[in-house]
C-alpha cells in the first residue's frame, strides 16, 4: 500500500512537471459528474456550424473569413468549407481519418494548412483522444480533466465556475495551443445556447496565430448525413495519422 | 518575404480581377431586355449614380439552406465604389479613383484589410475601368454572351479563371436599368446568387459615401446613410 501510495505521487509529480497547473483531487462522490462535465465542450451527435472566423496574419495584418464546418461526434469526422465574406470557397476538405481536399485556392493549397486545420478543428471540436490520467480543480475553482495523448501531449479541459470553458495542450511543459469560449444569447441558431458565441483559439508552435470565431449559425443535422465521401483522383489526399501524403491533382486548381 | 508576398497576390489576381469585375458589371446600367454591347456602352455613359441593397445567397451543397449576407452599395462615375456588407460579416470595400482598399470590421472599428494585398486590387483596376465604360466586351477575361432576352452569360476565357469560377449569368429585370440577380457558378454544387433590391439610379449620394470608415458601418437595411434625400 505504502510503495503504491509512493508511485501515486511520484507520478503526480511527473504531471506536475509537465503541466503549469497544479490540480487539487475531488472528492469521490463528485468525480462521476465532474468527468461528465468535462464533456460539456464538445457537441455531441451531427451538426453545422458557421462561423465568422477573424485572424491576425503572420508578420501583422487581418483577415476575415466564413467557415462552415459539418461534423459528426459519433464518426469523428468533419467536413470544412472556408470561403471569403463575398462567398467564394477558397478551402473545401472533408476529414474521416484522411483528408480530401476538394478544392483549395492558393495560398490555402499547402500541406501545412490542411494538416494544420485538421489539428485545429480536432482540438476544437472533438474530446482529447488519449487517457484521462487526472481529474481536479485548478486554483481558480476550475474543473480540470486532464489527458496524456499518445503522442505525449497534455491536454485540459477546463470549466471555470463562472461560465464559458477552455482547453489547453501543452508538450514538454509548454502550452503550444488553447481555445477559449465565451457563451452569449445569440438569435439565430437552434443550438439555444449549448454551443459558445465566440471561440478563440490561438496557438504558439510550429507558428503563432490567433484566430476568432464568431457563431453565426448552430443547426443539428437530421435525417441523410451530410457528410459525405467524395472520392477521386481530383483530390488531394492526405493520409493520417501516419501523415502519408499522396498529392493527386486536386479538380482543376493546380495544388502548386 | 516581400517577393513571396507578391507571389501570393499574383495567384490571388484573377480571382480578385473575377470578384472586383463583377461589382463594376453590377454597377452598369441595364437597359432591359433588348440589351446589346452597344446599348450598353451607351447607357453607361448616362449613368452617374448607383445605389441599392442587396442579399447574396452562398449554396453550398453541405448547407442544408443558403447562408445569406445582406448589403449596401453605392457606384458614383467615374470611379468611386462603396460594397458594404452589413451582416452577418461586417466588411467593406472601397474604391476612390486608382486607390482600392478592403476593411474588415473588428472590436476597434473597421481596420483595413492589409493582408489581401491591395498593390494587387490596384492592378486590376485598369481593367475594371473599361468595363465601367461599358467595354467588358472586349475584356479579355470573360467571353459575353447575350444567350436570350434578359440573360447574359459571362464566361472565362482563361483556364486559370475557368477552374475557379465556372460561368457567371446576370438576370436582368424587365425594367429598363433594373438587374434582378447574378449568379457566380464556381461548380455544380456551388455558387453564390446576388439579388438587388431597392435601386436607385442617378440620385444624390452624400459626400461622405466614399470615406475611409471611421469605426462605424453603415446603418440597417433600406436605411442607406450615404444618399441624400431629395
Amino acid at each position: 500500500m505504502k510503495s503504491l501510495t509512493r508511485l501515486i505521487g511520484i507520478l503526480l509529480l511527473l504531471t506536475a512537471c509537465t503541466t503549469p497547473t497544479g490540480l487539487r483531487p475531488l472528492e469521490p462522490s463528485a468525480a462521476s459528474e465532474h468527468t461528465q462535465r468535462c464533456q460539456t465542450p464538445f457537441p455531441n451527435g451531427d451538426w453545422q456550424f458557421v462561423h465568422a472566423i477573424e485572424g491576425t496574419l503572420p508578420g501583422g495584418g487581418n483577415a476575415s473569413a466564413i467557415g462552415v464546418t459539418t461534423l459528426s461526434a459519433g464518426s469523428k469526422t468533419a467536413h470544412c468549407i472556408l470561403m471569403t465574406v463575398e462567398g467564394f470557397v477558397l478551402f473545401d476538405a472533408l476529414f474521416d481519418g484522411e483528408i480530401t481536399v476538394n478544392r483549395a485556392v492558393p495560398p490555402f493549397d499547402k500541406r501545412s494548412f490542411a494538416q494544420g486545420l485538421l489539428a485545429d478543428i480536432r482540438f476544437i471540436f472533438f474530446p482529447p483522444e488519449g487517457k484521462l490520467i487526472q481529474k481536479g480543480t485548478a486554483d481558480d475553482a476550475a474543473f480540470v480533466c486532464r489527458y496524456r495523448k499518445n503522442d505525449g501531449a497534455i491536454v485540459d479541459v477546463m470549466i471555470p465556475p463562472q461560465g464559458g470553458w477552455e482547453i489547453h495542450q501543452y508538450r514538454e511543459g509548454q502550452r503550444v495551443r488553447s481555445v477559449q469560449a465565451k457563451f452569449g444569447k445569440h438569435d439565430s441558431d437552434e443550438s439555444e445556447g449549448t454551443f459558445p458565441r465566440q471561440m478563440t483559439l490561438s496557438a504558439t508552435r510550429p507558428r503563432h496565430y490567433t484566430l476568432t470565431f464568431k457563431l453565426i449559425e448552430a443547426k443539428p443535422i437530421t435525417g441523410q448525413p451530410k457528410i459525405s465521401q467524395k472520392r477521386d483522383v481530383h483530390s488531394l489526399r492526405l493520409r493520417l495519422p501516419r501523415e502519408t501524403f499522396v498529392l493527386l491533382f486536386h479538380r482543376g486548381v493546380s495544388a502548386r | 518575404m516581400k517577393r513571396k508576398q507578391s507571389s501570393i497576390i499574383d495567384r490571388l489576381r484573377p480571382w480578385m480581377t473575377m470578384g472586383m469585375g463583377i461589382l463594376f458589371i453590377l454597377c452598369l446600367p441595364h437597359p432591359g431586355w433588348t440589351s446589346t454591347l452597344a446599348e450598353f456602352k451607351a447607357a453607361a455613359q448616362k449613368i452617374h449614380t448607383l445605389s441599392a441593397d442587396f442579399i447574396q445567397e452562398k449554396h453550398l451543397k453541405i448547407l442544408s439552406t443558403p447562408l445569406l449576407s445582406h448589403g449596401v452599395f453605392y457606384y458614383e462615375a467615374p470611379d468611386h465604389l462603396r460594397w458594404e456588407y452589413l451582416k452577418p460579416v461586417k466588411s467593406l470595400l472601397l474604391m476612390n479613383g486608382s486607390r482600392v482598399s478592403r476593411y474588415i470590421w473588428t472590436e476597434d472599428g473597421f481596420v483595413e484589410n492589409s493582408g489581401l494585398g491591395v498593390s494587387g486590387m490596384q492592378g486590376v483596376f485598369g481593367e475594371i475601368h473599361s468595363w465601367m465604360k461599358g467595354d467588358f466586351g472586349h475584356d479579355p477575361a470573360f467571353q459575353v454572351v447575350f444567350e436570350e432576352p434578359g440573360r447574359i452569360l459571362l464566361v472565362p476565357r482563361e483556364k486559370a479563371l475557368h477552374r475557379l469560377i465556372s460561368k457567371i449569368v446576370l438576370l436582368l429585370s424587365d425594367q429598363p436599368g433594373v438587374i434582378q440577380s447574378v449568379t457566380v457558378y464556381e461548380g455544380e454544387d456551388a455558387f453564390t446568387r446576388i439579388v438587388f433590391k431597392h435601386i436607385k439610379v442617378n440620385a444624390p449620394l452624400a459626400a461622405s459615401a466614399f470615406d475611409v470608415p471611421n469605426g462605424k458601418p453603415a446603418a440597417t437595411d433600406n436605411a442607406n446613410p450615404h444618399m441624400n434625400t431629395p
